[in-house]
């Protein structure tokens, strides 16, 4: 008992009623979850697939737009359902309190989501916390006059969010029951901001909520007015809100790995298009699975010109698929050369599968700050990589490696050990040096080892490729 | 996978960066939590609002950056809060007496029963104490952070974080009995 250390008496005192195999999982899994994606609605409901099949036939015979209401688009708060009566606020009302201004703007209510936007005014700089030096465990590496890549700890900026606020921003409804956030995204300037916050669908017959703010984001607990209650009222959307249709595309085309690039919906917009896609890992090499885009997609039409485009805001597009990810992009103009060809040069893509291992002698007793100069060059997954060198760390070691251009990550394992932290990084330009600091809480491994380098992390090239036009779908050949 | 790793996917809304976050991290936030709000189900629902924020605020964060200690500032500052919103944590100086007499009477813990006695006074110690001095206490002894960090999350001055941290220290050294427990 005397060897206890404060860490194992407060872990075994709270372990008591904290048990190892808490799982919170389930219940975190289950309040995400109720953001349910049209897809998973799909999934969960046969009848609607059917649904989703005649809307599907109705796109490709043409008159998609007379029915595609059922999905709508409304700019600046993003896609909703429109298969009941929408309600927005009935209208905009601002809270000031010492000098700081909280405007509900807008809140529109559909089927299945509830869109809250928001502004905060007047925030005086020292509300928020001082950007400052820190010595925490953040590396980067370098090249030195030598032409070595080395790791070198760098200060970082402390963020606001170290000390800061971080708000649950909420619905309190009549009867007690709460509405929080799912997502949402934000701008902000010098003095305020303005935040699109996504919520579930609140219940059809409640009007009349409490918006709760217990402090504003970002700025230092205490400094600035806190608890903010607003009252809201909802009423009917007016018949002349404008609602966009989003008309959900059924057929597309890849060049270069079949269906790994597909279009999603298209909404057209008063000065242009949106039109969402998807990237699958469908036929990717080495059964890698995409994390996202590695470049921006290009649009040119069908002259080869480039087509001016943006990434759109208030889409919400996420997938919980491992290896799969939206893209959108938001169309400057109608008139053009159609059909246009939206062209994916990479991806970002892990390689689960890959490893290699090697032998190598630490040394009984290695010190504090002893390096290793190794340049071991191996191949994993086809990709050259070298073990430039490794250092021992008070509580590990670090790695440095120079690797083919396209990879940008590597995993480190010494002997399988558990470890009780590890990060890792590149130089963020391509060059192919990368380096992975792994620390352990008890025994730092010492002696010969093996060593493994696994899940791998590279940008594939593509292209893929998927071709569209307002007026059809049409395969390419 | 790793941290880095991890932190990816979770900024490509892939669910699957979280439950790597959850079962690595759960354990130790939970009881974190819980030495701070004394309560398992305020403990648990901290952690879990705490994992669905970061979920949901995944965007913002810098992949660089390590992800445990910001990660554990967050569910101590949750924490914190949750005691804020709770007339159950107003700090009870009276019964600082209480945790006095205690720490007198923690003399030595040389079997497992006299061990599973001392967690129990711990605990019933720990509640004595003001949630920010239990976050003091928690920071310093069970997350191992250093006073800057401490004073970061705690939105105090390191002179007031070193307050806090001798008065709590020499009560908890107290409590554990000088000499029987190793120094970090």
């Amino acid at each position: 008992m005397s060897n206890k250390t404060h860490f194992q008496m407060l872990d075994d005192t709270a372990g008591d009623l904290i048990p190892d195999t808490i799982d919170l999982m389930p219940r975190i899994a289950a309040q995400l979850n109720e953001r349910k994606s049209l897809m998973q609605i799909f999934r969960a409901r046969p009848v609607l697939v059917m649904v989703i099949a005649i809307l599907a036939f109705l796109v490709l015979s043409g008159v998609a737009y007379a029915i595609g209401k059922v999905m709508g688009y409304i700019p600046g708060i993003g896609m909703i359902d429109q298969s009941t009566q929408l309600r927005v606020l009935a209208e905009p009302i601002s809270v000031t309190r010492d000098g700081i201004t909280l405007t509900v703007e807008q809140v529109v209510l559909s089927a299945d989501k509830t869109v809250l936007v928001y502004k905060i005014e007047g925030i005086p700089e020292d509300a928020y916390a001082p950007w400052e030096e820190n010595t925490s465990n953040s590396y980067s590496v370098v090249v030195t006059t030598e032409g070595t890549p080395e790791s070198r700890p760098v200060p970082t900026e402390v963020t606001p969010e170290f000390s800061s606020c971080v708000p649950d921003v909420y619905f309190l409804l009549p009867d007690g029951s709460t509405l929080h956030m799912h997502t949402g995204e934000g701008t902000g300037w010098m003095t305020g901001f303005e935040n699109r916050s996504v919520y579930g669908p609140l219940p059809a017959g409640v009007n009349e909520v409490t918006l709760i703010m217990p402090c504003v984001e970002g700025t230092l607990v205490g400094r600035l007015p806190e608890n903010w209650e607003v009252p809201l009222r909802f009423e009917s959307a007016p018949s002349d809100m404008i609602v966009l249709p989003v008309v959900e595309v059924t057929a597309s085309t890849s060049h270069a790995s079949q269906s790994a690039m597909t279009l999603e919906q298209v909404i057209e917009t008063n000065d242009g298009y949106i039109v969402t896609g998807k990237f699958q890992s469908t036929a990717l090499p080495l059964n890698a699975k995409a994390l996202g885009i590695s470049d921006w997609i290009t649009i040119t039409d069908a002259n080869g010109q480039v087509v001016e485009a943006r990434p759109p805001t208030s889409l919400d597009l996420a997938s919980n698929v491992y290896g799969e990810f939206y893209w959108a992009y938001e169309i400057q103009g109608q008139q053009h050369a159609f059909p246009l060809t939206f062209t994916l040069d990479g991806v970002s893509a892990d390689i689960p599968d890959a490893t290699v291992e090697f032998e190598f002698d630490l040394g009984a007793d290695p010190k504090v700050g002893q390096v290793w100069n190794l340049n071991k060059e191996l191949e994993i997954a086809g990709y050259a990589i070298e073990v430039v060198s490794i250092e021992r760390l008070e509580k590990g070691y670090s790695f440095i490696f120079q690797a083919d251009p396209d990879v940008i990550g590597v995993n480190v394992e010494i002997d399988h050990m558990p470890f009780s932290s590890a990060s890792a990084g590149n130089d963020g330009y391509g060059m192919g040096n990368l380096f992975y600091i792994v620390e352990y809480d008890g025994d730092v491994p010492s002696g010969k080892v093996t060593i493994q380098l696994n899940w791998l992390q590279a940008e594939i090239p593509g292209p893929w490729q998927v071709e569209w036009s307002p007026e059809s779908i049409s395969p390419t050949p | 996978m790793n941290d880095m790793e991890a932190i990816r996917r979770l900024k490509r809304g892939d669910i699957g960066g979280l439950e790597y976050f959850v079962a690595r991290y759960q354990v130790k936030a939970t009881r974190a939590a819980f030495l701070i709000v004394q309560d398992k189900a305020v403990a648990e629902d901290v952690v879990q609002e705490t994992f669905i924020r970061i979920f949901q605020k995944s965007g913002q964060f810098d992949e660089e950056r390590a992800f445990e200690p910001y990660f554990m500032r967050s569910v101590i500052n949750a924490a914190l809060n949750a005691c804020r919103n709770d007339r159950r944590f107003v700090s009870i100086e009276a019964s600082m007496e209480v945790v006095e007499d205690l720490i007198s009477e923690a003399t030595s813990v040389e079997s497992s029963v006299e061990y599973a006695e001392l967690k129990n006074e711990v605990r019933e110690a720990l509640k004595q104490l003001r949630p920010r001095e239990r976050a003091a206490i928690v920071q310093r002894y069970y997350l191992e952070m250093s006073e800057k960090e401490m004073a970061l999350t705690l939105d105090a001055a390191p002179g007031t974080v070193k307050w806090l941290l001798n008065t709590a220290r020499n009560r908890l050294r107290d409590l554990l009995g000088r000499g029987r427990y190793d120094e970090q």
